[in-house]
C-alpha cells in the first residue's frame, strides 16, 4: 500500500511539472521572446527548437531536431541568446530525459555562466539538473541542487520558483522516507504559496502533507490536510481529476487504517465517475484496485477476484509496470487467503522479478517479505534476502537523510552568515551614513559659523568705519574748537590788551604838550593819527579772528575739503570741491553727511587706484528736495561689461540704497568716469 | 569861584587812565571855575570801595567808567557795566562816562540799556580833543555820543525789524560762535523755542533756508548786533 501511494505522487507531481516549467518560463522571460523576434542567425536553432517541442512529430524525430538545435546554437554568437536556447534544449532534453543532449548542453552552457551568469541563470541550471537527477532517481545530487537552486531563487526574490523547488524537494524526502524532513519542508513551501496565493501549488503542498502524515501514521492529520487539499481545489479550479486524486488518497489512509468501509465509500465515489475509465484508466484501474483490496480486507471477497483481474488486465495492457506489481502483490494475498499458496507464490516471484527488472527495491522488499510468509521452503532464503535488501536500503536511506539534513544545515548556516554579514553590512552603511551626516553637519555648522562670523565682522566693521568717521568729526571739531580758544584768546588780547595799550600810549601823547616847529608838531599829529588807524586796524583784525569762528561752522565742508586735499596729494591730481549754496547742511541729517562722505572716500579710492585721473571734480548741487553729488573724473575709465565688479562700487551704491537714493554710474574707456547719486533730503 | 568836581577814572590801563586825567586838567586849564578831585581805581573792587566811601561823603560827580575791567573778587561784579548799574542805583545823581573798546551795536545798545551812560565813548573814536570835548558836554549838557554809538543809533532807528531782546541776545551768541547746545544756559528758553525763534529771525530777514551765518551777518549789517 505505501508504495501505491508513493507511487502515485511521484507520477502525479511530474505531470503537474512540465506543464508548470513551460508556464514559469513562458511569463518569467519577455526578453527572450523578444530576441527570438528578430531574424537572425538563431532562425536555425528557433527552428528545430520547434520542431522538438512539436508533439504532433514522431519522439524520435523530436529528439533528433533537439540535437540538430543544439548543434546550431553552439555556433550562435550572441550570450544571451545562445543562454536562452540551452535553457530551452534542457528543458526539453529533461522532457526527453535524453542525458546526452541534457548533460552536454549543461557543459556548453557552464562557460558562458561563468562568463556573465547573473544569479537567475544560474538558479535556473542548477533547477533543472535537480529535476534531471530526480527524474533519474540520484536523490542525492538532485536535493543538492534543487538546494541550491532554492536558495538563488529566494535571492532573486522568485519566491514562487523558491517554493515550487521546496516542494519537489520535499517530495524527494518522502521519497526516502525522511517524513519528519519532508514534512517540515512541505510546511516552508506552504507558507511561501500561501503568501504569493498560488492554489494549484497548495493543494499539491496539502495533498503531500496528507501523504506524509499517512506515511507517519497519523491518520487523523492526513485526513485533515487531504480535505484541506479539497478546499482549496473546490475554491479554485474544481478539477475533477485532481479532486479524484485527493479521494483515493483519502481513501487509501481509511484503509491503512483499517476503516475500510469508509475506504470503499471514498474509491466508490471516484468510481461513481463512468467516464473514468475513459478519462484516466491508470486511475481506474487503481481505483478498482484498491476498492478491491479494502473489500477483501474487511472481509468481503464478493467480486475481489474479479476487480483484481480486471485491475491487472487494464495494468497490462498499458503496461503500467508497478501498477502490475501491485496488482499481482494483492492477487497473491487473496490467492494466500484461499489457501492456494502456489498461486500466490507465483504471482509474488513474477512481481518480485518485475520489481528487479524496473530495479524499484521497494516493491521488490513488500514481495520479498510476503514470499518468506508464504514459500515455507523457502522462507529463510527470502527472508536472508528482504533482511539484506531492507537493511542496505535503510543504511542507504538514512545516508540520504543525514546528507539531506547536512545539505540543508550547511545552506542554514551559509544563510546565518549571509544573514550576520548583511546585518553587519547594513550596520556599517548606518554607521558610515551617520558619521557622514554626522560630518556634513558639522561642515554645515562651520560654514554658517564663519558666515555669521563675516557678517558679525562685516557689521563690527561698519560700525568701527562710522565710529572712525564720528572720531574724525570730533578731531575736527576739537581741532577747530582747539584754533576757536586760540584766536578767541588773540583777538581778546588784541583788543583787551594791545588795542588798550596803544590806545593809552595815543591819548598820552596827545596830551604831551609838546614843543618845536610846525613840522614837527604836524609830522606829531601825523604819528598821533597812525596811531589812531593802528588801533582801528588791530581792533579789525581782533574782529575778523571773531566772525571766522562762525565760518568755521561747516564742518562737512572742512571734512570734505580735507579728504579730498590728502587724496589729492596721494594720487597728484588737482580738485575743485563745490557746493551749492542752497544747501543747509545743518539740516542734513547726519547719517547721510557720513554716508556722502563715505561715498566720496570710496570714490576717491577707486580714482587713486584705477583711473589715474588728473582732474577730479565734487559737485553737492540741491534740486528741490534732493541733494545731488557727483564725482567725475577724467581718467582710464572702464567699459561696462566690469561694471560693479569691485567691492567699492558695491559699497558705494548700498550705501546710495540705505539713504533711499539712487546711484548711477556713467563710465566708458578713455572717457573717465561720472558717479551721480541723488539722495532724498 | 571854583567848582569842585569828584572824579572817580575806573580803568586797568595805567597810560589811559593819566590820560584821562590829563583830560580832566586840560578841561580845567581851559575853564578857571572847574577843579576836579581825581581819584583813579583799576578793578571792581576798589571801584565799590571808592564807591562806598562816596556815598557815605558827599558823593560822586563824575565816574569815568571802562568796561573791560578786572572783575571783583566775590563775583558780584563781573565788568564794568555791573559798576555802571550800581553807581546809578547807589548815587543816581552821578554822572557816568562809559568808555570801552567794544564797537559792536549789540553791546553799545545793550549798555546803553542799563547803564545809560551820560557818555559814551568807544575808545577807538577817541582824541584829547574829543575827550576834552566829551568831558565838557557831559558837565555841561549831557549826552556826549562818539562817532561808532551814533552809527549804531542810525543803524537801529532806520531798521523796519522790530526783535525783541532776548531776539538780540540771540543773534549776538551766535555771532559770537557759541555753540547751539549752550545756547539753553544763556538764554531764557528752551532748545526748541531757540530754534523756533532762529526760523523766525531768518523768515524776518528772508533768508529762510540759509546759514546761521548768514543771518548774523545781515543782523550785523541792520546794526542790531
Amino acid at each position: 500500500m505505501t508504495l501505491l501511494t508513493g507511487k502515485f505522487c511521484n507520477v502525479y507531481i511530474t505531470s503537474i511539472f512540465s506543464i508548470l516549467l513551460c508556464l514559469v518560463w513562458s511569463c518569467s522571460n519577455n526578453e527572450i521572446k523578444q530576441v527570438q523576434s528578430t531574424p537572425e542567425r538563431n532562425d536555425s536553432t528557433s527552428f528545430f527548437l520547434k520542431k522538438s517541442i512539436d508533439k504532433n512529430i514522431l519522439l524520435s524525430d523530436r529528439k533528433k531536431y533537439l540535437s540538430y538545435a543544439l548543434e546550431t546554437n553552439s555556433s550562435q554568437t550572441n550570450d544571451s541568446i545562445k543562454k536562452e536556447f540551452y535553457f530551452k534544449i534542457i528543458y526539453q532534453s529533461y522532457v526527453f530525459n535524453d542525458s546526452i543532449i541534457f548533460f552536454k548542453s549543461n557543459e556548453q552552457l557552464n562557460p558562458i555562466l561563468e562568463r556573465n551568469g547573473k544569479t537567475g541563470d544560474l538558479a535556473r541550471a542548477n533547477y533543472y539538473l535537480g529535476l534531471f537527477y530526480k527524474k533519474n532517481e540520484n536523490l542525492l545530487i538532485a536535493y543538492n541542487r534543487l538546494n541550491l537552486a532554492q536558495d538563488q531563487f529566494i535571492n532573486i526574490n522568485n519566491e514562487f520558483i523558491a517554493a515550487v523547488i521546496l516542494y519537489n524537494m520535499a517530495a524527494i524526502q518522502q521519497d526516502v522516507k525522511d517524513y519528519t524532513g519532508s514534512e517540515i519542508t512541505t510546511i516552508e513551501a506552504i507558507k511561501l504559496f500561501a503568501k504569493i496565493n498560488e492554489t494549484t501549488y497548495l493543494f499539491n503542498c496539502y495533498n503531500l502533507l496528507g501523504v506524509v502524515y499517512n506515511e507517519l501514521e497519523e491518520y487523523q492529520k492526513a485526513i485533515i490536510y487531504h480535505r484541506k487539499a479539497i478546499v482549496i481545489l473546490k475554491a479554485s479550479s474544481n478539477d475533477e481529476s485532481l479532486l479524484e486524486a485527493s479521494l483515493n488518497n483519502i481513501g487509501l489512509v481509511y484503509q491503512k487504517n483499517g476503516d475500510y468501509q469508509k475506504a470503499i465509500e471514498y474509491f466508490d465515489k471516484i468510481l461513481s465517475n463512468t467516464e473514468l475509465e475513459h478519462q484516466n484508466i491508470n486511475r481506474f484501474a487503481r481505483v478498482i484496485d484498491n476498492r478491491a483490496y479494502s473489500k477483501f480486507m474487511s472481509g468481503d471477497t464478493v467480486n475481489v477476484f474479479k476487480d483484481f483481474k480486471i485491475a491487472l488486465k487494464i495494468r497490462d495492457s498499458v503496461n503500467n509496470v508497478s501498477g502490475i506489481i501491485a496488482s499481482k502483490r494483492h492477487l497473491a494475498e487473496y490467492h494466500s487467503f484461499k489457501q492456494d499458496t502456489s498461486t500466490a507464490i507465483t504471482y509474488l516471484q513474477e512481481a518480485s522479478s518485475l520489481a528487479t527488472s524496473v530495479n524499484n527495491n521497494r516493491d521488490k522488499l513488500s514481495t520479498l517479505k510476503m514470499l518468506s510468509d508464504l514459500d515455507t521452503k523457502n522462507s529463510k532464503r527470502y527472508l536472508d534476502k528482504y533482511i539484506a535488501l531492507n537493511d542496505s536500503l535503510q543504511i542507504q536511506e538514512r545516508k540520504l537523510r543525514n546528507k539531506f539534513t547536512r545539505i540543508r544545515f550547511e545552506t542554514d548556516e551559509q544563510i546565518e552568515e549571509n544573514e550576520k554579514l548583511s546585518t553587519e553590512y547594513l550596520n556599517f552603511i548606518i554607521g558610515s551614513s551617520f558619521v557622514i551626516v554626522l560630518l556634513g553637519l558639522f561642515y554645515l555648522i562651520k560654514v554658517q559659523r564663519s558666515k555669521n562670523k563675516a557678517l558679525l565682522f562685516e557689521k563690527e566693521q561698519q560700525k568701527s568705519n562710522e565710529e572712525i568717521y564720528k572720531l574724525l568729526l570730533n578731531q575736527q571739531s576739537k581741532i577747530e574748537e582747539g584754533r576757536l580758544k586760540e584766536r578767541n584768546r588773540i583777538s581778546e588780547e588784541l583788543h583787551d590788551g594791545v588795542l588798550g595799550k596803544i590806545f593809552g600810549t595815543r591819548l598820552s601823547f596827545g596830551f604831551l604838550s609838546l614843543k618845536g616847529d610846525d613840522a614837527t608838531l604836524i609830522k606829531y599829529d601825523q604819528l598821533v593819527t597812525e596811531l589812531q588807524e593802528l588801533e582801528k586796524e588791530i581792533r579789525n583784525i581782533s574782529h575778523e579772528l571773531k566772525s571766522e569762528i562762525m565760518a568755521s561752522h561747516q564742518n562737512f565742508n572742512t571734512i570734505v575739503k580735507e579728504l579730498v586735499h590728502v587724496q589729492s596729494e596721494i594720487g597728484n591730481f588737482n580738485y575743485k570741491v563745490s557746493y551749492d549754496k542752497d544747501i543747509n547742511w545743518n539740516a542734513i541729517d547726519g547719517n547721510i553727511k557720513i554716508n556722502c562722505y563715505r561715498i566720496i572716500q570710496e570714490a576717491l579710492q577707486n580714482c587713486n587706484k584705477h583711473a589715474k585721473a588728473s582732474e577730479l571734480r565734487i559737485d553737492f548741487i540741491r534740486i528741490k528736495n534732493l541733494l545731488k553729488l557727483t564725482i567725475k573724473d577724467n581718467g582710464v575709465g572702464f567699459s561696462k561689461k566690469k561694471k560693479m565688479k569691485g567691492i567699492g562700487l558695491k559699497n558705494i551704491k548700498s550705501r546710495s540704497l540705505k539713504m533711499n537714493g539712487e546711484f548711477n554710474i556713467n563710465s566708458s574707456k578713455d572717457s573717465g568716469t561720472i558717479l551721480t547719486i541723488l539722495i532724498p533730503v | 569861584m571854583k567848582k569842585q568836581l569828584s572824579v572817580l577814572i575806573i580803568e586797568d590801563h595805567p597810560l589811559t587812565s593819566l590820560s584821562y586825567k590829563s583830560a580832566f586838567e586840560c578841561v580845567s586849564a581851559e575853564n578857571n571855575e572847574l577843579k576836579f578831585n581825581i581819584e583813579i581805581v583799576i578793578d571792581c573792587d576798589s571801584a565799590i570801595k571808592e564807591i562806598k566811601k562816596a556815598k557815605k561823603g558827599k558823593g560822586l560827580d563824575i565816574v569815568f567808567l571802562d568796561i573791560s575791567i578786572k572783575p571783583s573778587n566775590d563775583g558780584k561784579f563781573l565788568s564794568g557795566e555791573d559798576l555802571g548799574i550800581e553807581i546809578k542805583k547807589v548815587l543816581p545823581k552821578t554822572k557816568i562816562m562809559v568808555s570801552t573798546t567794544h564797537y559792536d551795536n549789540f553791546r553799545i545798545q545793550a549798555i546803553i540799556k542799563s547803564v545809560n551812560p551820560d557818555a559814551f565813548l568807544v575808545k577807538n573814536d577817541l582824541s584829547p580833543s574829543t575827550l576834552i570835548n566829551a568831558i565838557n558836554k557831559v558837565i555841561v549838557a549831557p549826552p556826549y555820543y562818539t562817532h561808532t554809538v551814533l552809527q549804531s543809533f542810525r543803524k537801529l532807528l532806520s531798521s523796519n525789524h522790530i526783535i525783541d531782546e532776548i531776539d538780540r541776545h540771540l543773534l549776538y551768541e551766535l555771532s559770537m560762535g557759541t555753540k547751539m547746545k549752550e545756547l539753553p544756559k544763556l538764554l531764557p528758553m528752551s532748545m526748541a523755542g531757540i530754534e523756533k525763534r532762529k526760523r523766525q529771525l531768518k523768515g524776518l530777514f528772508d533768508i529762510e533756508d540759509k546759514e546761521d551765518r548768514e543771518l548774523v551777518i545781515l543782523a550785523k549789517e541792520k546794526g542790531f548786533i
